[in-house]
């Protein structure tokens, strides 16, 4: 909204400077969001809660300054000099819908000369972007201006009959509107009818056929209440969005409605002469009561935390136009006005006092009573993983749960009963709510690849959007990771994921009972594709994106990643593992590496050491893997070091050899391998 | 074997590697030959002295011990020679080369998002709020209706909504999670709600269409403005340093009244103006208020007895303000160059 100080003027005579004023009104809950220089003018713009409908009108922004100054509020007269004809003998108005149209004040002027307005009158306008047309149009523009009642005018003789109807436009109904513009209507909608049509837009826009030009003489000049949701489906629908829908939107004054009728054809019949009729067809039946609202006093020191006068209290309330209408030691019993649909409770009234007093004025506590915060499992859960995860170098991202449709579907490795699906998604196409991390992970590739990083080891732990079978939405937590290496490692293309993996399990005491089961994924290369198991219970995937898909998700390289249930582990909980006592005695290490077929995996392997009982032996630990010349096609050297200890004596170099070699002509014999030279 | 003289012998295996390895020089090494290998006063030639005390089925394998760590060390004598021969100059003028930096190794990173979001655990932790979490996919009552945001109505129009076709939505706030947490809890309430929020804004430096929020919410009997006052300034000056000040301005929140904007003074420019605060020395990071009784209706509360605060804090708009980023694409765009930064 915007306020052009001169004008305010007329209704309050404030001593502040226009920037004193900006501060002043933002400061009061009116932020400023704008001041500029027009002529001799200043004028701001106002940004209005959607909650202050009078605050469009700057008869209402004066009655907030009045406030912040103390000075008078001056309404302007409306009275225009009665004519010998009465509106009532002139036009019939009939409403079908009260629901939508409560009150409708239908106005008659005659005999106007349309002219163009006078200067004061088009400054005023165009000071707050508004085009002058004639005294007539002009008139209603300037009278919503001021009280923020729209108004229109009609002209009288193009009004077939002389008589309008307030009704839902029947199916299909076609109206031109001003400017040119046809719409297309339906049953939702509500006109402004004549016998041969619709002549408005309720509440929105005026027709071309009644519109008011040079030739009108006589003018119907319309001032109603549209219910305001009404106006916004209609708004919303047909795409439009005029002064008037805007302020009908947030819904409008029932008295000012009759207030502007009178306002409006005062001013007419003083700039463009003419006439106005006596009294006017008001189709408003019950004026709606008044509410009452009663504020105590200890309530007002109770919500702000500091103590307020009584007489600030009052003060405050009746500059901002409510009336007093009971007095006690407790408190005060307000009437409300029309204009202030927002005040409905006690706690409105104390936001008044408090917004007018100052935010600023009020004090902070000194004095809060303590208590402890307490952080779920799944947090502390959450936020150890990602510890654990950084530490290991992968760095965290996170991704958006909106997918291009076509990328959501490719990968879904979990059951849902349904997808959901935006209605109206940010861009065409991207209408999915993911049920996976790993689409999100490819695209930080993708991302990635076109920022030209060559090396990529990232994870994210964040919700997928998997629907139960009874239609209930599961927002599981996920945790996923993505590695994707230029240069080929030691450990191959998995190993570094492997190590985050178990660190993520260890940090929920899972970590043995991990397995790895290889089998073909969708959306992963076969021969490099594994669901993972947590005893029998389906953890999550691995693998190796497949070449079918990368071209979908963008990427030269095939990436390597895993996802698993996060939620699933947070639900194990994390034991609260007592320390291990450090060792006493040295261990002593064995290197062993193994020449074994391409198919023996290394989980063959640690289930043959394992099966060798050995009391001494702490640990194995994987060391590498080669393969190629002098090793025959179809074999590979797995190396691998044990660890042997003893937690009462240090260990003899000749045990441990016994020990170990025990170990080895075991594995060489179980699993057909020889040891490598 | 003795036990001593086997410990001697690889006492001596140590401590010569020890010696070859901070050997910088050909002088450094010809003293490390002469000490070990030496014909006459070497250790080695002690260690073959000592043989002769051992009992005489020891004494081979002993030997054999002390010829093999003759033959290792002569090796590492003549490797540790190349090597320096190899490294030239700046070796020979003695000393390591502190001025050489390391191996760049990759290292970690959680994301800045995730960081900011513990400070706010951290700060808000410190004064009593406990973090809770609630559902991203909405039902229209968590997200409006019981949070006094009418159907139809223009306050909708700041909440801009994703709708799914299941007739659920993407939450637009983390207010509904207040809604949850009075439901299934009696006062007195003091939580935090971090999470994620969705709107379909038009995607610019300063809005994406997900996005992130904390919430907090305290209730109990007695709770006032005053306190929302007190709670906030010491939130600010927790994640942003001692000394940041806090302006309340009168806004309007469906669920809160009276309702406040709230700014923080600049960071960077003290309140004096500068780019970031645009020249006003202020931020607007949070909005606040003290909790609607219409929403206590809704949710069963006691609107005499009860009384609350609640306020959400923009997370990016934090970090944005927090770091000095200007474009909060780079969050959600997650390249790695970015995320090496925090």
């Amino acid at each position: 909204m915007k306020l052009s100080c001169e004008w305010l003027r007329e209704y309050v005579k404030f001593k502040l400077s226009p920037q004193e004023l900006a501060e002043r009104l933002t400061a009061a809950g009116l932020p400023c969001e704008g001041l500029e220089q027009v002529g001799d003018d200043w004028v701001l713009s106002i940004e209005v809660p959607s909650n202050r409908p009078d605050c469009l009108g700057i008869l209402g922004l004066a009655r907030e300054v009045a406030t912040v100054c103390r000075e008078a509020l001056v309404v302007p007269e409306a009275a225009p000099e009665k004519g010998r004809a009465s509106a009532g003998s002139m036009v019939r108005v009939s409403v079908e819908d009260q629901e939508l149209c409560p009150r409708y004040v239908a106005r008659v002027i005659t005999g106007v000369r349309v002219g163009p307005s006078p200067e004061w009158m088009q400054r005023r306008l165009a000071a707050l972007g508004v085009r002058p047309i004639n005294n007539v149009v002009d008139v209603t523009n300037y009278v919503l201006l001021e009280t923020g009642q729209p108004l229109h005018a009609f002209d009288y003789e193009k009004v077939a009959g002389h008589a309008v109807t307030v009704r839902r436009a029947r199916p299909k109904e076609k109206i031109a509107l001003l400017g040119g513009v046809a719409k297309e209507l339906d049953g939702a909608d509500l006109v402004i009818a004549d016998e041969t049509g619709p002549v408005a837009l309720a509440g929105i826009m005026g027709g071309e056929r009644s519109e008011v030009g040079p030739g009108t003489a006589n003018v119907l000049l319309e001032s109603a209440v549209f219910l305001s949701t009404a106006v916004r489906r209609t708004c919303r629908r047909l795409a439009l969005s005029t002064e008037s829908s805007y302020r009908f939107e947030r819904s409008t004054d029932w008295n000012g409605a009759e207030y502007a009728s009178r306002r409006a054809a005062a001013l007419i019949a003083s700039l463009a002469g003419g006439s106005v009729a006596s009294g006017a067809v008001d189709t408003g039946r019950e004026t709606p009561k008044a509410r009452q609202i009663t504020v105590r006093y200890w309530r007002v020191d109770n919500l702000l935390g500091a103590h307020m006068e009584k007489h600030t209290i009052r003060r405050i309330l009746l500059d901002l136009g409510l009336e007093s209408v009971y007095e006690s030691g407790e408190g005060v019993t307000f009437l409300v006005p029309s204009f202030r649909p927002d005040l409905s409770r006690e706690v409105d009234l104390v936001e008044e006092v408090a917004r007018h007093f100052g935010y600023e004025r009020l004090p902070a506590a000194t004095r809060i009573p303590v208590a402890i915060a307490r952080r779920s499992p799944a947090d502390e859960a959450s936020a150890a993983v990602r510890r654990k995860l950084a530490a290991l170098a992968f760095c965290e991202t996170v991704t958006t749960s909106i997918l291009p449709r076509e990328q959501g579907l490719a990968i879904r490795p979990w059951r849902s009963a349904r997808e959901f699906q935006l209605t109206n998604p940010p861009r065409a196409g991207q209408d999915f709510l993911r049920q996976s991390l790993l689409p999100s992970l490819l695209e930080v590739r993708r991302v990635n690849q076109a920022a030209r990083v060559r090396d990529v080891s990232v994870f994210d732990l964040g919700r997928a959007y998997l629907c139960r079978p009874d239609g209930s939405v599961d927002e599981r937590r996920l945790l996923a990771a993505l590695d994707d290496h230029a240069a080929a490692a030691a450990d191959g293309p998995f190993g570094r994921l492997r190590l985050g993996l178990d660190a993520v399990l260890g940090a929920f005491g899972a970590g043995a009972l991990l397995r790895v089961e290889p089998g073909d994924l969708p959306y992963m290369e076969p021969g490099e594709s594994a669901r993972l198991f947590l005893g029998d219970e389906f953890l999550g995937v691995m693998g190796r994106l497949s070449e079918k898909l990368r071209g979908l998700y963008d990427l030269r390289t095939r990436p390597a990643m895993w996802e698993i249930n996060l939620d699933m582990l947070i639900a194990r909980g994390r034991p609260m593992s007592g320390l291990i006592p450090l060792p006493k005695y040295p261990a002593v290490r064995r290197d062993v590496a193994l020449v074994l077929d391409e198919s023996a995996s290394w989980s063959t392997v640690a289930a043959a050491v394992a099966a060798v009982p050995c009391p001494l032996r702490e640990s194995i630990e994987f060391m590498s893997v080669y393969r190629g010349q002098p090793l025959e096609a179809g074999k590979k050297s797995l190396a691998f070091s044990v660890t042997y200890r003893s937690a009462e004596r240090t260990l003899t170099d000749e045990e441990v050899n016994a020990l170990h070699a025990e170990l080895v002509k075991a594995l060489t014999g179980k699993l057909g391998a020889t040891l490598r030279a | 074997m003795s036990a001593s003289l086997n410990a001697r012998i690889e006492e001596a295996r140590a401590q010569a590697l020890a010696a070859l390895s901070s050997a910088r020089n050909p002088a450094d090494l010809e003293k490390v030959r002469v000490e070990y290998l030496g014909r006459s006063q070497g250790r080695l030639r002690d260690l073959l002295t000592a043989l002769k005390d051992l009992p005489a089925e020891d004494r081979r394998a002993a030997g054999a011990k002390i010829n093999a760590l003759k033959e290792d060390l002569a090796g590492a004598l003549s490797g540790r020679a190349e090597q320096l021969g190899r490294s030239g100059g700046s070796s020979a003028a003695g000393g390591a080369d502190l001025t050489q930096p390391g191996l760049a190794r990759q290292v970690g990173h959680l994301h800045v998002i995730s960081q900011t979001l513990e400070a706010i655990k951290d700060v808000f932790g410190a004064l009593g709020f406990s973090p809770v979490e609630g559902p991203e996919v909405e039902t229209e009552r968590h997200n409006f209706d019981a949070l006094n945001i009418p159907k139809d109505h223009p306050a909708r129009d700041s909440f801009d909504t994703f709708f799914l076709s299941c007739g659920l939505l993407l939450r637009s706030h983390t207010s509904p999670a207040q809604v949850r947490v009075m439901e299934s809890q009696a006062p007195p309430v003091r939580v935090i709600v971090p999470g994620r929020v969705y709107r379909p804004d038009a995607v610019d430096a300063t809005h994406f269409y997900c996005f992130h929020q904390c919430e907090g919410l305290m209730v109990d009997e007695g709770v006032s403005f005053s306190d929302l006052r007190a709670v906030l300034t010491m939130g600010m000056e927790g994640l942003l340093g001692a000394g940041t000040k806090l302006r309340f301005r009168p806004s309007f929140f469906p669920f809160t009244e009276p309702s406040a904007e709230v700014d923080v003074s600049c960071i960077f420019c003290k309140g004096a103006g500068c780019k970031v605060c645009k020249q006003s020395g202020w931020v607007e990071l949070l909005g606040a208020g003290l909790v609607n009784p219409a929403v206590f209706e809704a949710v069963g509360y006691d609107t005499e007895r009860y009384t609350g605060f609640a306020f959400g804090i923009g997370v990016e708009r934090l970090a944005m303000f927090r770091y000095g980023i200007n474009d909060i694409r780079l969050f959600l765009e997650n390249d790695v160059r970015f995320l090496e930064q925090f």
